[in-house]
C-alpha cells in the first residue's frame, strides 16, 4: 500500500551500528533467562485473580447503557466507512476509508486494547447488530427461535485465520487494497460472511472464535490488566489473560499469520525481496498473466512462504523443547507455550507501524471533517495537517527497539511461567526453554533486522 | 549485484549470529548430553550384575 509508506526519515548518529543493538537485545534476553530461571521458581501466572474496579466504577463502565452507547458507535464508523468508500473520492489519502481501516482500526484500537481490555468487543459493530437482530428476532417470533448450532471444535480458530490473512493480502498483496471502493465492498462482504456466521453458531460464540477481528484484539487484550466479567469492569494480574486462553486448532496459525504478515511488510521494503519480486513476477507473466496480476501473485507467494517460515521456527523450537524430555506431544507443547508468541506480534506490530500511527494516525483530524475528500469540513479541522516533527528518527528506533525487546522478555516470562506449570521437574522445565530462548532470540533478530531494512 | 557488495551480506549476517550461535551451542550441548547419556547407561547393559563403578553388586 503505497500511501501508507513508513520508516519516513533516515537514521543518524546513532552510538553503535544498529546490528548490534541486535546484539545487545540478544544479551538482555540471555540475561533475562537467567533472571527468570533463578528468581521465578513457582508458576504465578497460571491462577486466575480478578476483582471490580474500586468505587463501583467497574460495574457502570460495563452496564448495558454503555455497551449499547459503545456499539452505536462502532455501527456510525462501520457505516462511514463504508459510505466514504463508496461515494468518496476514490483517492487513497483524502478518503476517510482506507486511513481509519488500516491506521485507527487496525493499530489505534491494539494499544487501547493492551491498557484497557477488550475495547473492541464493546465497540464490535456485528456484535452489536446481532444482538439487536437477535433481540428483534426474539421479540417477533416470541422467543421461539431455533437454537443456533454448535460450534464444530475442529474449526476452533481457522476462520479468524482465514480473516487476518484475507487482510493482510488486502493490505499487503492486492495492488488496488488501498482503493476506498474495494475497502467499501471487502468491509460489506466480511460483514455478510460475519452475519452467517452468528446466524449459524450464535453471536457471543462466532465472536469469541470465528470473527477475525474479535479473536485478533482479543488476544492483545489478555496482556492488559483490565478485564470484564459478566457486566463487570475489573482488574486481574498483568499478563495472566494469556495462560488463560484455549488454544484449539488453528491458534498457531493465527499467531505465524499475525507475525509473518508484519514479517513479510518488512521485509517487501529490504533489498532481499525486491530484488527477487521482479523475476519471480516475470515468471509468472511468462505463463501468461498480466503485469498486475503477476506483481501480486509473487507478493501473495511472498507473504505466504514468511508465514510458513515463521511457523516453521517456532515449530523448531517446540521440537526442541519436545526433545528434553518430559513425555509431551509436539501438538502440546506447540498449544501450551503459543500464547507466549502474542506479546512478540505485538511488538513487531508496535515497532513496524509506530510512525505509521503517530503520523498518518493524525490525517484522521481532517478525514473526519472531510470524510468523502468533497472539500466539506464538519468540525473545521479540515485544513489540519500532519506533524511529521514529533518524534525524530533516532528517538523512533530507540523506542523500536524498546518495544521489540519489552516484548521478547514478556514472552519468555510466559513461556518460562508455562514450563514449571508444565514440566513436573525445573530442570526439565528450564531446558525446555533453552529453546524458547532461541526462538525468542531468532525474533528479535528479524525484528532488529526488519526495521534496519526501513532504510537500507 | 550482491556479490560485489559482500558489505551489504555480512551487515545482515551480523544480526543473525547471535541466533544462529545460541542454536548452534544448543545442538551441540544436547548431542554431549546424550552421548555422555548413552555411555553412562553402557556398563549397565553389558554388566547388569556390575555397578558402574566395576565392583560387583552382588560381590
Amino acid at each position: 500500500v503505497t500511501f501508507l509508506a513508513h520508516g519516513l526519515v533516515a537514521r543518524s548518529d546513532l552510538p553503535i551500528p544498529e546490528w548490534l543493538f541486535g546484539w545487545a537485545a540478544a544479551m538482555v534476553l540471555v540475561v533475562s533467562f537467567v533472571a527468570l530461571a533463578i528468581l521465578w521458581p513457582k508458576p504465578r501466572l497460571e491462577h486466575e485473580y480478578w476483582r471490580p474496579l474500586p468505587g463501583g466504577v467497574g460495574p457502570v463502565l460495563g452496564s448495558r447503557s454503555v455497551e449499547v452507547v459503545c456499539g452505536a458507535i462502532g455501527v456510525f464508523l462501520l457505516g462511514m466507512v463504508v459510505y466514504a468508500g463508496l461515494r468518496g473520492t476514490q483517492s487513497p489519502t483524502a478518503n476517510f476509508a482506507p486511513t481509519f481501516i488500516y491506521v485507527i482500526f487496525w493499530l489505534a484500537v491494539l494499544p487501547a486494547s493492551v491498557l484497557f481490555g477488550d475495547v473492541f468487543k464493546a465497540f464490535n459493530p456485528w456484535r452489536a447488530i446481532g444482538r439487536v437482530v437477535g433481540w428483534v428476532a426474539g421479540k417477533a417470533a416470541r422467543g421461539d427461535l431455533p437454537a443456533p448450532l454448535a460450534y464444530p471444535e475442529r474449526l476452533g480458530h481457522w476462520p479468524a485465520v482465514a480473516g487476518i490473512f484475507a487482510f493482510a493480502v488486502m493490505e499487503l498483496v492486492a495492488s488496488n487494497g488501498d482503493r476506498p471502493e474495494n475497502l467499501a465492498i471487502a468491509t460489506l462482504v466480511y460483514s455478510a460472511l460475519t452475519f452467517i456466521g452468528m446466524a449459524l453458531y450464535g453471536v457471543e460464540r462466532w465472536i469469541a472464535r470465528g470473527e477475525a477481528f474479535s479473536v485478533y484484539f482479543n488476544l492483545f487484550s489478555r496482556l492488559s490488566p483490565v478485564e470484564t466479567r459478566d457486566g463487570v469492569v475489573g482488574l486481574r494480574r498483568p499478563l495472566s489473560g494469556l495462560p488463560a486462553l484455549k488454544p484449539g486448532p488453528g491458534t498457531v496459525p493465527l499467531l505465524a499469520v499475525m507475525i509473518g504478515s508484519v514479517t513479510f511488510d518488512g521485509a517487501s521494503e529490504a533489498p532481499i525481496w525486491t530484488g527477487i519480486a521482479p523475476d519471480i513476477a516475470s515468471f509468472f507473466q511468462d505463463l501468461g498473466l498480466s503485469p498486475q496480476n503477476s506483481l501480486e501473485l509473487a507478493f501473495l507467494l511472498g507473504l505466504t512462504v514468511t508465514i510458513l517460515l515463521i511457523y516453521g521456527f517456532y515449530q523448531l523450537g517446540v521440537v526442541g523443547a519436545r526433545s528434553v524430555g518430559g513425555g509431551f506431544s509436539t501438538r502440546r507443547l506447540a498449544r501450551g507455550f503459543v500464547h507466549s508468541l502474542v506479546p512478540i506480534a505485538l511488538a513487531y506490530v508496535a515497532a513496524h507501524y509506530f510512525t505509521l500511527l503517530l503520523f498518518q494516525g493524525q490525517s484522521i483530524a481532517f478525514l473526519g471533517s472531510d470524510p468523502l475528500g468533497d472539500g466539506s469540513d464538519l468540525f473545521g479541522t479540515a485544513d489540519s495537517q500532519i506533524d511529521y516533527t514529533i518524534i525524530g528518527a533516532n528517538a523512533t528506533w530507540y523506542w523500536q527497539v524498546g518495544f521489540v525487546v519489552l516484548g521478547h522478555v514478556v514472552a519468555l516470562t510466559l513461556a518460562h511461567d508455562r514450563a514449571i506449570a508444565l514440566y513436573d521437574q525445573a530442570k526439565l522445565a528450564v531446558r525446555s526453554q533453552y529453546w524458547m530462548l532461541a526462538v525468542m532470540v531468532g525474533f528479535t533478530s528479524l525484528a532488529l533486522w526488519l526495521l534496519s531494512q526501513a532504510n537500507a | 549485484m550482491y556479490i560485489a557488495h559482500p558489505g551489504h551480506w555480512l551487515v545482515n549476517i551480523a544480526y543473525f549470529l547471535p541466533v544462529v550461535v545460541f542454536i548452534a551451542w544448543l545442538v551441540i550441548t544436547q548431542i554431549k548430553e546424550r552421548s555422555r547419556a548413552r555411555s553412562g547407561d553402557t556398563p549397565h547393559r553389558r554388566y547388569p550384575h556390575h555397578s558402574p563403578s566395576g565392583r560387583s553388586s552382588d560381590g
